[in-house]
């Protein structure tokens, strides 16, 4: 091997430890990880801490100041903020399975899409317009009808519908990516193409990718809420941050802790992963510049 | 319940063949919702401002009076079938009925199309019609119109409430005596028919009515119906009391989401909300521009057990369960303490309500696990049951929660899987809706002879009596029974055993709540079976004032 | 050129069509799935078999699937929708005004966010990490965790019931009534649908935005002396314009499911609604009818985006040679 191409392929391997490295020096990122890390203690840990079991019956429902709790009881006679504590953890391993189902479909999809270009391009890109083209809340409430609310079907219905979405993007990005001379140059020396798609294109796309990321965790959690706004509930008083939100909706004006604290917990953990992402993205973009130009 | 003599001779309390407020589709599941408030007094009645009540001196013609009610595409409009609120406002709005109940569910004929009804006896009554009444289209009404929507009750292949009636009297039973006179001559005796006759489904359409043209008699006539939207009702000005007719005009307005109602008639845009829920009764209660009443009429939620099916056939099993419930707690979870607490026994409007005297069960776990052991149930033999309830009825998902909950005292004894059903499922002909073990239904206020029947023959939901009971007799004996004395032993023993082996377990009877705009005078409260006092009997006596 | 161009569109559209085609094979076969069947849900406890079979007969549920499918095709486009379950009137008299009042919604919605949308992002690219990016970046967020019906419900407490007493809380149109009759009461339901959309469109065009101020191709433009303002406008702006129109299309998409909620919310008289109420009435029809239409939008719009950014961006307009 020459020595320009050692010069190149270690700063191939070098560029992702860097990449996060640079992101976190950033305040704004460190800010983001700090909120992000502190709700998701709450959620892991919330159960320990909580003063009542999560469907332990407290007092008349609805009533602000019960004595022994902090923020009152909330539509079913449950303590508030215990029901808070536990309600983080259904919700984060959903909204993260969900989300990474569809990340890794679309991406895979989108960078494949991207890199095959011509007619596999089109087949691909075509099959996922039918997909996109499927109403995301019709075809929730559809599934949901055919074989009741649970768990498992949001997890796969929030992440296929958002593959399309994701796989879009990610071509998007990509396709500008690939038609950079350096992809040419690393398949002109040879290397296997799954090896460029990944190893070379992947980082320049992460941002677009982070940004996505972080939209899409908040959504899932507003689908499963909207969805039970509707009427659809897998499970009925689980403690989950997204159902108290629409549990606890009615009472808004007697009892707003309620919806008040899921709605905070969600608002915070979007903030923060939204800062961790703007962070990368915008050290990520210096990257794609690249040292080298056009 | 006292006879009273409103012109209506009958017998002491007793049989009512009244129809259930059946509801589905988006208003089931908005029909109970758990809410705050300070539990209730005895009394039957609350409301924010008794003044806007006071005995206002009759006020001004005029206006159009905006009636808010949870409704969807669902939406149906009949003079004998109703499923959901929504049908029975537009019912009330545009049919009357022979006779109506008064506030102790008594007979009478005030607000009814009958000058004058008398049972001549336990198989036969006859009902002299009022003069002058017209229909919407101007032709008068006559015992024919009341004949031939007897008929439509009784004919099998028209959807209506009439499959009760059927029990007691056939086509041929109906004599014409008269263009005002009508002779109902029962093929089974019944000495409370004339309640039978003040059930409000059995409202009295134009003969040859087949369910499309609304044509009613009372005050107010139909303009429009948009399924899912609203209807629109016009005044009558040939109606036989238009004297008490106030507005120009009504309109009963759909609404899907029930905060979506109460916000409407807090910002003004409606004039009244029908069954408001619990969570908003202190935050509309404290509006002053609104007046919020509440209802309590024998309406109950209750469990179902099949005495047929495994593990439900072996009573040690029932009676534990019925000792598991802690009503005082479900009471306060599922409706915010809006409601009675019940005694596995229906029929609370009755004068013969729990005849035995039986003291208020209470959450019994020693017991309940005593009895269970006999049957051979104990930590290392569970027993186990899937206990199921619609989605479209909050109330009933609350209950199944809270039950599967306070079976956790048995440490393990008794694990209940609540499950929640898709409406559509639930209630079809093959969902958990009475093919199943362990389930639940809603039911609106009967006395206890029109439930027994309706709980065995209509919807048999516990299979109960058994094959060797004298229950069934007893009630054919009680329906026949005209000493009220007499009737009430019967119902006793009949109430013993439904206590001591039933199926059902009724921990509570629910309260309703409507609000009103204090622009809306005229208001009573009292107790009725139906929201908005019956809806105003079709918006009578009530005005903008 | 301008052949190539013709032919691509032509291609797009028959390709649009292809997939409509798909999507509606996939609705009807996904609907004729539902457990409990419509005869059951509209003939409720009562339901005798006698009475089940008449209905289904009636509705013509007891033919084969491939030939209901048929049916249902070329009746929609021979204009006969079918008629719905539930109403037991036809589905176009039944949705037909319900399709033009959402459209009207979605349309003020669109007409407000899109705008709204391009200038917040616009100028918070421009002025990159101070204040006013900070600050609509973080009410960006905050807005796109809270889901429609909570920002729906806030807004009615803060403007309509509770906090001020200033607008309407739900929609009334009396029936037959345009969509226009109660503007004020459209108030809250755009406002929501706005907020629920623009937080997205913002944050993505922010990043286009951003993407391109720093790209070459525009700092060429700045080392040739060009002043920020033309850089922006002859330069950046029209270089964003390409990716924001995919985005904008997907988040119309979104709008379209935002409606559902809110509608619902606001009691207005919309598809949404309706969607609802069908699903759990097993009303197929109206279902179908629905679904095809949000469907038929959604490739729509997809198309013109696509279109667009095609014509928009040289670069892929050489590439249709």
């Amino acid at each position: 091997m020459s020595s320009e191409n050692a010069a190149e392929a270690k700063f191939v391997d070098e560029r992702p430890p860097s990449l996060v490295r640079q992101a976190f020096r950033l305040r704004r990122t460190q800010i983001g990880a700090v909120l992000a890390l502190m709700l998701i203690s709450v959620a892991l840990i919330g159960p320990f801490l909580a003063p009542f079991g999560s469907t332990e019956y407290v007092d008349l429902p609805n009533t602000l100041s019960v004595p022994g709790t902090i923020f009152g009881t909330d539509y079913f006679g449950q303590d508030v903020l215990s029901r808070f504590l536990f309600g983080g953890r259904t919700i984060l391993i959903l909204a993260i399975l969900a989300t990474s189902i569809g990340i890794t479909l679309g991406t895979t999809l989108g960078l494949t899409a991207a890199y095959l270009r011509g007619r596999a391009d089109e087949a691909i890109m075509r099959a996922l317009d039918v997909v996109l083209s499927f109403p995301q809340v019709l075809l929730s409430l559809v599934v949901i009808s055919m074989f009741g609310p649970s768990n498992v079907l949001i997890i796969f219905t929030v992440g296929l519908s958002t593959t399309p979405r994701i796989a879009r993007i990610i071509r998007g990005a990509a396709i500008g990516v690939v038609e950079r001379d350096f992809i040419s140059a690393a398949e002109a020396l040879g290397e296997s193409r799954k090896r460029v798609v990944f190893a070379e294109v992947l980082p320049n796309v992460t941002s677009s990718l982070l940004v996505e990321m972080n939209l899409r965790l908040t959504y899932s959690v507003g689908l499963i809420a909207s969805l039970a706004f509707l009427g659809f509930t897998p499970e009925p008083n689980a403690a989950n941050w997204g159902l108290m939100i629409q549990e606890n909706r009615v009472a808004l004006t007697e009892q707003p802790w309620g919806v008040i604290l899921p709605t905070t917990a969600l608002a915070l953990l979007t903030i923060g992963t939204g800062l961790i992402g703007d962070g990368f993205s915008r050290v990520s973009a210096g990257i794609d510049r690249g040292g080298k130009g056009e | 319940m006292s006879a009273s003599s409103h012109g209506v001779d009958q017998n002491n309390g007793g049989y009512m063949e009244q129809q259930e407020i059946e509801t589905s589709g988006l208003s089931r599941r908005h029909f109970i919702q758990g809410v705050s408030s300070a539990a209730l007094a005895a009394g039957i009645l609350s409301s924010s401002s008794l003044s806007a009540f006071a005995a206002s001196a009759p006020g001004k013609k005029g206006g159009t009076l905006k009636v808010g009610v949870v409704g969807g595409a669902n939406d149906l409009f009949d003079a004998n079938y109703i499923v959901a609120k929504a049908d029975q406002a537009r019912l009330m709005s545009t049919f009357e009925t022979l006779l109506t109940f008064d506030e102790k569910f008594v007979p009478v004929t005030a607000h009814g199309l009958a000058e004058s009804a008398k049972q001549n006896s336990p198989t036969k009554v006859t009902v002299k019609l009022r003069k002058g009444v017209k229909f919407h289209d101007g032709s008068a009404m006559t015992a024919d119109d009341v004949i031939a929507t007897y008929k439509r009750l009784l004919d099998p292949a028209q959807k209506t409430t009439g499959k009760a009636l059927r029990t007691f009297l056939d086509a041929s039973g109906l004599v014409k005596v008269n263009p005002l006179t009508v002779e109902f001559n029962l093929k089974e005796p019944n000495v409370d028919f004339l309640s039978t006759l003040a059930n409000y489904t059995y409202a009295i359409a134009k003969a040859g009515y087949d369910g499309k043209k609304q044509i009613g008699t009372s005050g107010y006539s139909l303009v429009s119906f948009t399924p899912g939207r609203e209807s629109v009702h016009k005044r009558f000005n040939g109606y036989w009391d238009a004297k008490n007719v106030y507005f120009d005009e009504v309109r009963i307005i759909d609404f899907a989401d029930k905060t979506a109602l109460v916000n409407a008639l807090i910002a003004k845009q409606i004039d009244v909300a029908v069954d408001i829920p619990f969570e908003q009764f202190k935050t509309l209660k404290s509006k002053k521009h609104l007046n919020v009443i509440e209802n309590s009429a024998g309406a109950w939620l209750a469990f179902c057990m099949r005495i047929d099916i495994k593990p439900f056939d072996d009573n040690n099993v029932r009676q534990a369960l019925r000792l598991l419930v802690d009503r005082k707690q479900m009471l306060n979870r599922v409706l915010s303490g809006h409601g009675k607490m019940g005694n596995d026994l229906y029929g609370y409007i009755d004068a013969n309500y729990n005849a035995n005297g039986y003291e208020q069960r209470k959450q019994d776990i020693p017991a309940a696990l005593a009895l269970l052991k006999k049957s051979g149930y104990s930590k290392s033999n569970p027993l186990r049951v899937e206990l199921t309830a619609p989605d479209d009825t909050g109330g009933l998902i609350l209950m199944i929660q809270t039950l599967a909950e306070q079976a956790k005292k048995t440490d393990g004894v008794v694990i209940i899987d609540a499950k929640v059903i898709d409406g559509g499922t639930y209630w079809s002909a093959k969902g958990q809706y009475m093919n199943t073990g362990f389930y639940t239904t809603y039911w609106s206020g009967r006395t206890y002879l029109a439930q027994a029947a309706a709980s065995m023959d209509i919807y048999p939901e516990t299979k109960f009596p058994p094959a060797d009971s004298s229950f069934r007799a007893d009630y054919l004996k009680a329906s026949g029974t005209a000493n009220a004395k007499k009737r009430r032993e019967i119902v006793a023993k009949m109430q013993k055993e439904e206590f001591e082996k039933g199926g059902y377990i009724i921990p509570f009877f629910n309260n309703f709540a409507d609000a009103y705009s204090t622009k809306v005078k005229g208001v009573v409260a009292r107790p009725s079976q139906l929201n908005m006092d019956y809806y105003a009997h079709g918006f009578k006596n009530i005005w903008f004032g | 050129m301008k052949a190539s161009i013709f032919r691509f569109v032509l291609k797009r559209i028959g390709l649009g069509l292809l997939t409509l085609f798909i999507v509606s094979l996939l609705i009807f076969a996904v609907t004729q799935a539902l457990p409990s069947d419509p005869a059951e849900a509209m003939l409720g406890r009562e339901a005798t078999p006698e009475a089940l079979a008449a209905l289904r007969a009636e509705f013509g549920l007891d033919k084969p699937i491939v030939v209901q499918y048929g049916n249902w095709l070329f009746g929609i486009l021979g204009g006969d929708l079918g008629t719905s379950y539930a109403t037991s009137t036809p589905v176009s008299e039944y949705i037909g005004p319900r399709v033009g009042a959402s459209f009207f919604l979605l349309l003020i919605a669109a007409v407000g966010s899109i705008p709204l949308s391009i200038v917040v992002g616009a100028n918070a690219a421009l002025r990159r990490d101070r204040k006013f990016d900070t600050t609509s970046s973080l009410v960006s967020l905050i807005l796109a965790a809270m889901p429609e019906f909570v920002v729906g419900t806030i807004l009615t407490i803060i403007f309509s019931t509770t906090v001020w007493q200033l607008l309407p809380a739900v929609t009334y149109l009396e029936v037959g009534a345009p969509p226009w009759s109660d503007l004020q009461g459209l108030i809250l339901p755009v406002l929501t649908l706005l907020l629920a959309v623009t937080p997205y469109v913002a944050r993505v065009m922010r990043a286009a935005m951003v993407e391109v101020l720093e790209s070459d191709y525009v700092e060429m433009a700045r080392l040739k002396g060009m002043d920020e303002r033309t850089v922006l406008w002859r330069h950046a702006l029209p270089n964003a314009v390409g990716p924001a129109f995919q985005v904008i299309a997907l988040n119309l998409a979104y709008l379209a499911g935002g409606v559902i909620i809110v509608e619902r919310l606001f009691n207005f008289p919309g598809i949404g609604s309706a969607l609802a109420d069908a699903v759990r009435s097993r009303d197929l029809p109206v279902i179908q009818f629905l679904a095809l239409i949000i469907a038929g939008v959604y490739i729509l719009t997809n198309l013109l985006a696509d279109i667009g950014t095609v014509l928009v961006t040289p670069r892929l307009r050489t590439r249709l040679k």
